[in-house]
């Protein structure tokens, strides 16, 4: 009963994120009606030329965009959850994101210039940065004395703030770039590309697709560290696989969209509540929801001040902290 | 009692020395585990009983000495090899805020069987529901743990013990939260377990009433070490106990059974 619930619930999901895309691809400065629209989408012969340009050029890049990277948040901040046995955990909780804003903040400073692996420059530094961090803070956790989930939890923490106390130094030595670093740290859509969707793509699904795989394990984990061991999992091994999953995800989104919170703390909460805390659904739901929330947040921060736009990680803290807290006042106990 | 031929031990413990890292909580541990008996773990709060459970049961690295099951050493053993011959049921339930569902919880006694990443097979399915039904909580198959009472939960813990199909079975204070009518009934299950089923049963148990009433032999884990390993009416006595837990408990003669049992003594 219970597993053909979740699954109604997950076609359910799929649909509307569809449906959602395809509105987030209506709106903006031009808006094309539905029908119109869909033709465009399938380059039909009766569409029309500039919409075909709009949606194929701007629109459908970013909506995919977005829609990816919601999905790697919730799909991260599931997993930390998850392992972490905490409902405050969310995909930046280890530092990838203070480290991608070093890099970023040090390569808008020093105007980096080089790119590789498809990453302009300062994607690139960002990539580099958070993944440098999540290592880091993997290693120190680790090999130190009592290794466990909170060492992590906390050697994230301690290594987040250092690297923060790093960017403000830099922004506020060299004071020209601050605008530019700003809003890439509160992160957004803008001119984002087909190029940028080619670039993220494959580290996002590998994250992904690796964290799904990881369902059981983390159901295992959910009962302590000795019950799963106590059920043969080799608990380091799962520990490593999950953070190194995540961190690539995580690493590989916020490269391309900058510093997005929220979206993949309550993504998981809501897909918890719909779904049940079995990672093997609520993995797919937190993707789920993860993207359609982002998409809904990138229209809206793309259309607000039209024809300006606002960074999307300011929408996704002022629309889903209300709605969180919502969900928390009305649904309280079951969400947590 | 040397005429009679004891089995070999499904698994046991030479000069072992168990505790945290650098830190020894046990050493010179000699134990064997015979199938189709109980054998139950006591002493003081503290003392060292679980964890030498869980050094038995491959949780924690012994820092010295060995563990051997089926005459293979835990040694570099795969954590999910020895999971198919060693099930543990832990003495905390659930510390997660986000519960799976009953049947979830009691699912993951297979993944020693069928791995991390597959499917369940039908075969599965039938193991854990004949675990849940063995458990009594069948009824409870949709509910997730956190709205269960603690008898419940602990019940859950241990159908996914059984659905491991092990053959030791270790229980870490298995008695703690039931009511009397579930102790009853865990205990008579722990029989048939080992009794009928064949399992080799390791229990630690702080409540000193129910040892007569399950185990086959007590081992005394007190002062860094094993102090006796005996039979129930060889190690439940006055002045075996008294040294280690202090003189306010006394030795009974359950008035049915003959079996001693252990009270606390108000002075």
């Amino acid at each position: 009963m219970r597993r053909h619930r979740a699954l109604v619930l997950l076609m359910v999901a799929s649909v509307l994120l569809v449906l959602v895309m395809a509105a987030s691809m209506g709106f903006g400065s031009v808006f094309i009606k539905p029908q119109a629209l869909v033709s465009a989408v399938l380059r039909a012969s009766d569409a029309d030329a500039v919409n075909v340009t709009i949606v194929w050029d701007l629109r459908l890049p970013r909506t995919l965009l977005a829609a990816l990277v919601g999905g790697a948040l919730a799909t991260a901040g599931a997993a930390f959850q998850g392992l972490f046995r905490n409902p405050l955990a969310d995909p930046h909780v280890i530092g990838a994101s203070s480290g991608a804003a070093l890099g970023a903040t040090l390569a808008i400073s020093f105007g980096a210039s080089a790119g590789a692996l498809g990453f302009g420059p300062v994607p690139l530094c960002a990539f580099a940065g958070a993944l440098a961090t999540v290592a880091i803070v993997y290693v120190i956790a680790e090999t130190g004395g009592g290794a466990s989930v909170a060492s992590l939890l906390l050697a994230g923490t301690a290594l987040g703030a250092m690297l923060s106390a790093m960017v403000s130094f830099l922004l506020i030595w060299r004071e020209q770039p601050w605008f530019h670093v700003f809003s890439w740290l509160l992160g957004g859509f803008s001119n984002r590309s087909w190029h940028h969707v080619q670039t993220a793509l494959p580290w996002l699904l590998t994250g992904m697709g690796a964290l799904w795989l990881m369902a059981r394990p983390l159901d295992a984990l959910l009962g302590g560290d000795d019950a799963a061991r106590s059920l043969g999992l080799p608990i380091r091994a799962a520990r490593l696989v999950l953070v190194a999953a995540a961190g690539l995800a995580v690493a590989a989104a916020v490269a391309v969209s900058g510093i997005i919170g929220f979206v993949g703390l309550i993504a998981p909460h809501i897909a918890r509540w719909l779904v049940g805390a079995g990672h093997a659904r609520l993995m797919p739901m937190s993707a789920l929801l993860g993207a359609m929330l982002l998409v809904l947040a990138d229209t809206f921060a793309r259309t607000i001040l039209s024809p300006g736009e606002i960074p999307v990680g300011i929408v996704t803290a002022a629309l889903g902290g209300p709605f969180f807290l919502y969900l928390l006042k009305t649904r309280g106990r079951r969400l947590a | 009692m040397k005429a009679e031929k004891t089995p070999d031990p499904i698994l046991e413990a030479r000069n072992l020395a168990c505790g945290y890292g650098k830190c020894e909580v046990l050493s010179g541990v000699n134990l064997d585990v015979q199938p189709g008996k109980v054998l139950a773990l006591i002493g003081p709060n503290g003392a060292g009983k679980t964890t030498l459970l869980h050094t038995l049961g491959g949780l924690l690295p012994a820092l010295g000495g060995d563990v051997r099951c089926e005459g293979v050493s835990l040694r570099g053993r795969h954590a999910r090899a020895t999971a198919r011959t060693i099930a543990l049921a832990p003495q905390r339930v659930t510390p997660s805020a986000w519960p799976l569902s009953v049947t979830e919880a009691v699912s993951l006694g297979r993944a020693p069987h069928r791995g991390w990443f597959m499917p369940l097979t039908h075969e599965d399915r039938q193991v854990i529901d004949a675990s849940m039904a063995r458990m009594g909580i069948t009824s409870l198959a949709g509910r997730v743990l956190s709205t269960l009472s603690g008898g419940e939960a602990r019940r859950v813990v241990l159908a996914r013990a059984l659905a491991q199909t092990p053959k030791i079975l270790l229980l870490d204070e298995p008695a703690t939260y039931l009511d009397i009518k579930y102790q009853a009934e865990l205990i008579s299950l722990v029989r048939t377990l080992a009794h009928e089923d064949g399992l080799a049963i390791v229990l630690t148990l702080h409540d000193l009433a129910l040892v007569s009433l399950c185990a086959d032999s007590v081992a005394l884990v007190a002062n860094g070490g094993l102090r006796m390993t005996g039979t129930v009416s060889e190690v439940l006595r006055e002045d075996v106990l008294r040294p280690v837990y202090g003189e306010n408990l006394e030795v009974l003669s359950h008035p049915k059974s003959g079996m001693p049992v252990v009270l606390p003594k108000i002075v």
